[in-house]
């Protein structure tokens, strides 16, 4: 579904990404780890095609299509989800309102009717229940004066409405207390299904007792240095990631 | 109308919109005498001492010493936008007093004394003062008013800032001229690079006190930060006018004027903020309180913005009002008296800008001042 | 002078009396202003000795007075004399004839606002019967409202039939010297609407321009005039959302309220006026002068504009709180693109005691537009126990565009409460690759991230307006990002 080859990417005159190789097929979930500044967000960023994020060498090709020469709203319709690790607040638009748009987007591009008010709210608050989100949020603006965890959340919630086919995680576990930790890995669990790929970005691995990657790949300086299976992740966790980033 | 008028701010000129200086242009004024001062009387200085008695550089200014050598040049002329006051300094002014700080040099304190003599006649004086600080130099410069009479004088001062890359340079102003007086100061600053101007201004004297501070954020990582209190009592008007351009990018500036006005007071603050077209990244804050006391007191505000660029953080916030009731009224739950808490809470809206004072001489000079104005002082020091 | 003019003007109800404009043939001035042009326009409208007097005293104060130089606009002087001060109705010789002759960015624009062809016919200036479609629904309203007592009709209907309530309210709230605008309005207006609201009547439907939309054209001098009495309640709805055509490029209006005891007035206007294309060739002078008077104890005046179109909007729709207890309110969202220039705001003079006001204004400046508010609160020593609050708040699109507050808070008790918060904001990268990683476009991120800025005054508006202004903002922001 995904396939990324020595992609380099340079972020305000900095490479930040070396040559990167990625394989992400249909069902699974890859959970990419690393130090602080290894390139992680960077990695997620440039998949959801964030402006200022410069490519200046390799590809990205997602489902055949050259997902790099897409602007960041086509990718979104062609079924690429980034849940962000800090999301943007946008003051007076109303939540709802804003998902439905969101929505209807993806639908009018994949030719399906649009949803009107009573249908997209029949679907958002059934979604809402996934992640135990109050449906309160629903009609304040987007992410303002949501809390850390509610920010999260509202990500996941976003995702489980948006159905997208690959879905890029960055750092969603961060912030996070144990119980909202529980409830999000819930939410994508839920999602978890042989048509959609996942690629979870996180610093630590206690996502990953909750949502069991197929795959866990150790990012430093801007390239996987390191492929392995979900016990992977337990390793780094006990022994840090010197071991793998230094080798003896 | 006497030979000042033409070159006193106008009717209609909006710089001087709530001030207005016709009582200056109706009176008579003579030119200030040389006039010896009895030095026990004044304050124990802060630092290196340049006394003016009456607006008059006494001696022959050798008070600055080491660091920060003197020269007397002819007076500066203003340029041309200048508001009327300044013009008028630059058109009557005798001499420049003009400090220079060598570049990387620590001048330390210096203090600007203006003392108001007692004498006979009604004087109007026009002294002019610039600071330049070199590269990285650093000063400290006290402007500081004190009157020895309750003469009704007319001093307009200017004082000219010019700061090169890296300096930084505090301004503290103790304004406790006579309460007869008309005192308009005016501080003109251009801040370079990563250079930076700070002012802490309290005014507590004159019967007309404007006071004017005009900064140019001319460098990349240049700041200023503007503070002040007026306490505007019976037959006071006490006037701030602040102007920051912000004319290249990421440069910063922050403001915090606060106003008590008690019966027949009146504060005026107009805060003006430029941000040119490609100072982008520019964080302008601007804030201005005021309380009144007591009927026919009177506070006028008009903070303003004038953004050119987009990619900016600039805001004002400004309040005009009485104490807060419902503090008030949880003080009194908390055993004290009424008078007590009103003036506990005055204080308290006070000393927000007194207590960044940056030195604990001056700030320990201006809080004892301030406190002084209220009734009852002793009790309020117990809650410092 | 056509037949067919004359047959609308019969149908909209424009009887003029008998003996009027005889002597000239044709139904427009010549271009210049002068004591004799204003009798004739007196003339031409039947006046009375006392609105003759009054339009002369107008003019002999403004002839004293000169234009404002205070606003945050630059733009070449109007030459007075050159303006032709009485057209009423407009001609329709140099009228489009059909759609097919009118400006094709105009028509794409009504297309996007979703205008029906009738009324894009109207708003363009079609020379077609679509007016006759609206006078019978005209009609209907009017028995209506007539029915609940309230007075609603062209000015000069209203100077003819309720001299009484006109000679009393007129000038009241703006005295013919009030500024410089406001006493050429006085001087020379030639129509307007007039709407009176007896004791404790609430009107029944909201005051709409679509309703007086044949009545249109009365130039670039209209008056209005709106009472409520003790009690009374009404809701008026000024302008449209489609840009206007019109060829005259000074408007100077005046707009009065007079609310009395427990009134309540709410004005609501949507303008659009040419705002002139992207070189700043062209486009309206608005220069406004709209102020309300809450007269009465616990009376309210609630003022709700969305100034999208203009090459320049001068206008301060204002609140005289002279009775004790009563509101003042002003929502407004101003929005530049391209060269146009705004300085608007608000005054809300405190005067009775336990008088509230508030203030919320969204400026929006993108292209080369300059986008000022400017206002004034000002509390007198008798307003004990007033309160306002402003909310000051601007949004930039762009490099080269500006914002700028300019508030003026004059205080004199100190049993008040004032506060001022103004803040700079733009479109943030982060919001719009947000929006856009969800599927939204640019373009549509750019839309509901301004709507979203502009939501607490759109929410003042009543519904079918508030829809038409967030579509309206669309428009009016197409090629300022990007």
């Amino acid at each position: 579904m995904l396939s990324i080859k020595n992609l380099k990417v340079r972020v305000d005159g900095k490479d930040i990404l070396n040559g990167l190789d990625l394989e992400v097929a249909a069902g699974e979930v890859h959970a990419i780890m690393g130090p602080n500044g290894s390139g992680k967000s960077t990695l997620a960023h440039v998949l959801a095609g964030r402006p200022g994020y410069e490519v200046i060498g390799g590809s990205a090709t997602y489902q055949g299509k050259d997902l790099l020469d897409m602007a960041p709203e086509e990718r979104a319709r062609e079924g690429v989800f980034l849940a962000f690790q800090y999301p943007v607040e946008i003051p007076g638009v109303n939540n709802v309102y804003f998902l439905k748009a969101a929505v209807n987007a993806v639908r009018r591009h994949r030719g399906e009717p649009e949803l009107d008010a009573m249908d997209f709210l029949t679907l958002a608050k059934d979604r809402m229940k996934s992640v135990e989100l109050d449906e309160s949020l629903l009609s304040r603006s987007i992410n303002e004066g949501f809390s850390g965890g509610e920010k999260k959340r509202n990500e996941i919630f976003q995702m489980a409405v948006l159905e997208p086919t690959l879905a890029i995680l960055d750092e969603t576990d961060s912030g996070l207390d144990i119980d909202a930790l529980r409830v999000v890995a819930g939410g994508i669990n839920a999602l978890r299904n042989p048509e959609r790929a996942m690629v979870l970005v996180t610093h630590y691995q206690r996502l990953l007792d909750y949502v069991k990657p197929d795959f866990v790949h150790v990012l430093s300086a801007g390239r996987i240095i390191k492929s392995g299976p979900a016990e992977l992740a337990k390793e780094l966790e006990a022994r840090g990631y010197d071991w793998v980033v230094k080798p003896a | 109308m006497n030979a000042l008028a033409d070159l006193l701010p106008r009717p209609g000129d909006e710089a001087f919109k709530y001030t207005s200086f016709q009582t200056v242009a109706r009176r008579e004024y003579a030119d200030p005498a040389p006039t010896a001062v009895d030095t026990a009387a004044l304050p124990a200085p802060y630092g290196p001492r340049l006394l003016f008695v009456d607006g008059q550089l006494a001696g022959d200014g050798s008070g600055i010493v080491g660091a920060a050598p003197l020269r007397r040049e002819a007076p500066h002329t203003a340029p041309a936008q200048a508001n009327a006051l300044r013009r008028m300094n630059a058109a009557l002014a005798s001499e420049c007093i003009t400090i220079d700080v060598p570049a990387d040099t620590d001048a330390g304190t210096l203090e600007l004394l203006f003392v108001a003599s007692q004498h006979p006649d009604r004087i109007a004086a026009y002294p002019q003062v610039a600071v330049r600080l070199g590269a990285n130099a650093r000063a400290t410069v006290i402007e500081r008013h004190v009157a020895l009479g309750d003469a009704d004088d007319f001093l307009n001062l200017a004082i000219e800032v010019d700061l090169e890359r890296g300096a930084q340079l505090t301004h503290l102003a103790v304004q406790r001229a006579a309460i007869r007086a008309t005192v308009a100061s005016g501080v003109y600053a251009t801040v370079a690079q990563d250079a930076s101007f700070m002012s802490h201004a309290v005014h507590l004297g004159g019967s007309l006190a404007r006071a004017d501070i005009d900064v140019v954020l001319a460098g990349r990582g240049a700041h200023c930060g503007l503070y002040g209190l007026h306490l505007a009592g019976l037959r006071q008007h006490i006037d701030t006018h602040t102007r920051i351009e912000h004319a290249v990018a990421d440069t910063t500036s922050d403001e915090h004027y606060r106003a008590v006005v008690d019966r027949g007071g009146r504060s005026v603050f107009n805060g003006k903020v430029r941000i040119n077209e490609g100072a982008d990244r520019s964080d302008a804050r601007q804030y201005n309180a005021n309380l009144l006391l007591s009927e026919q007191a009177e506070a006028d505000t008009k903070p303003e913005l004038e953004i050119y660029a987009d990619d900016v953080k600039a805001s004002h916030g400004a309040t005009v009002g009485k104490l807060d009731e419902s503090a008030l009224f949880y003080l009194r739950t908390r055993g004290i008296g009424e008078d007590e808490a009103r003036r506990v809470l005055v204080w308290a809206f006070a000393d927000t800008v007194l207590a960044r004072v940056p030195q604990a001489n001056v700030r320990a000079e201006v809080e004892a001042a301030v406190l002084a104005r209220m009734p009852d002082a002793a009790k309020i020091e117990a809650f410092r | 002078m056509s037949t067919r003019n004359q047959d609308v003007e019969k149908l909209v109800g424009r009887e003029y009396a008998a003996g009027f404009s005889t002597d000239i043939e044709s139904d427009t001035v010549p271009p210049g202003l002068s004591e004799d042009v204003i009798r004739v326009i007196s003339a031409k409208k039947n006046e009375p000795a006392w609105l003759l007097d009054w339009r002369l005293g107008a003019y002999r104060h403004w002839l004293t007075m000169r234009e404002p130089k205070w606003a945050h606009v630059s733009f070449t002087p109007i030459d007075y004399q050159s303006i032709s001060y009485y057209s009423a109705p407009k001609s329709k010789k140099d009228a489009p004839k059909s759609l097919d002759e009118v400006d094709p960015k105009l028509l794409e624009t009504y297309a996007k606002l979703g205008i029906p062809l009738r009324e894009q016919e109207m708003l363009a200036g079609v020379a077609v019967d679509a007016v006759f479609d609206s006078v019978s629904v005209a009609t209907t309203f009017k028995a209506k409202l007539k029915e609940a007592g309230v007075i609603f009709c062209p000015f000069s209907d209203a100077v003819r039939d309720y001299p009484d309530i006109v000679r009393q309210y007129l000038g009241s709230v703006v005295p013919t010297g009030d500024n410089f605008y406001a006493a050429l309005n006085s001087a020379v207006f030639t129509d307007g609407s007039f709407v009176f609201v007896p004791k404790g009547v609430r009107c029944p439907m909201e005051l709409s321009t679509y309703f007086r939309i044949n009545a249109m054209n009365t130039g670039q001098f209209e008056r209005t005039l709106i009472i409520a009495e003790e009690g009374a309640t009404v809701s008026y709805l000024e302008g449209c959302t489609a840009p206007m055509r019109d060829e005259n490029q000074l408007h100077a209006a005046v707009v009065e309220l007079v609310a009395l005891d427990d009134a309540y007035i709410k004005y609501s206007t949507v303008q659009n006026w040419y705002p002139g294309d992207e070189n700043g060739v062209g486009g309206i002078y608005n220069f406004v002068t709209k102020r309300g008077e809450c007269r009465g104890k616990r009376s309210r005046i609630s003022w709700t504009q969305v100034e999208t179109g203009s090459a320049i909007t001068w206008k301060y729709p204002s609140c005289i709180l002279t009775g004790d207890h009563s509101v003042g309110e002003f929502y407004s969202v101003a929005l530049t693109n391209n060269c146009q220039q705004a300085d608007t705001g608000t005054k809300m003079v405190h005067i009775g005691k336990d008088t509230k006001s508030s203030i919320v204004s969204k400026g929006i400046s993108a292209g080369r537009g300059q986008n000022a508010y400017r206002g004034l609160v000002k509390v007198l020593p008798s307003a004990t126990g007033a309160r306002n609050f402003t909310q000051c708040d601007s949004l930039l699109i762009g490099k080269r565009c500006g914002a700028h507050t300019f508030p003026y808070i004059e205080v004199k008790t100190p049993d008040a409460i004032v506060e001022h918060e103004a803040s700079t904001s733009k479109i943030s990268d982060d919001q719009l690759f947000y929006c856009r990683q969800r599927g939204i476009s640019e373009e549509d991120a750019v839309n509901m991230i301004v709507n979203g800025f502009c939501k607490d005054v759109f929410r003042e508006l009543p519904m079918e307006f508030a829809v038409e202004a967030q579509k309206l903002l669309g428009v009016s922001l197409e090629g300022a990002v990007g």
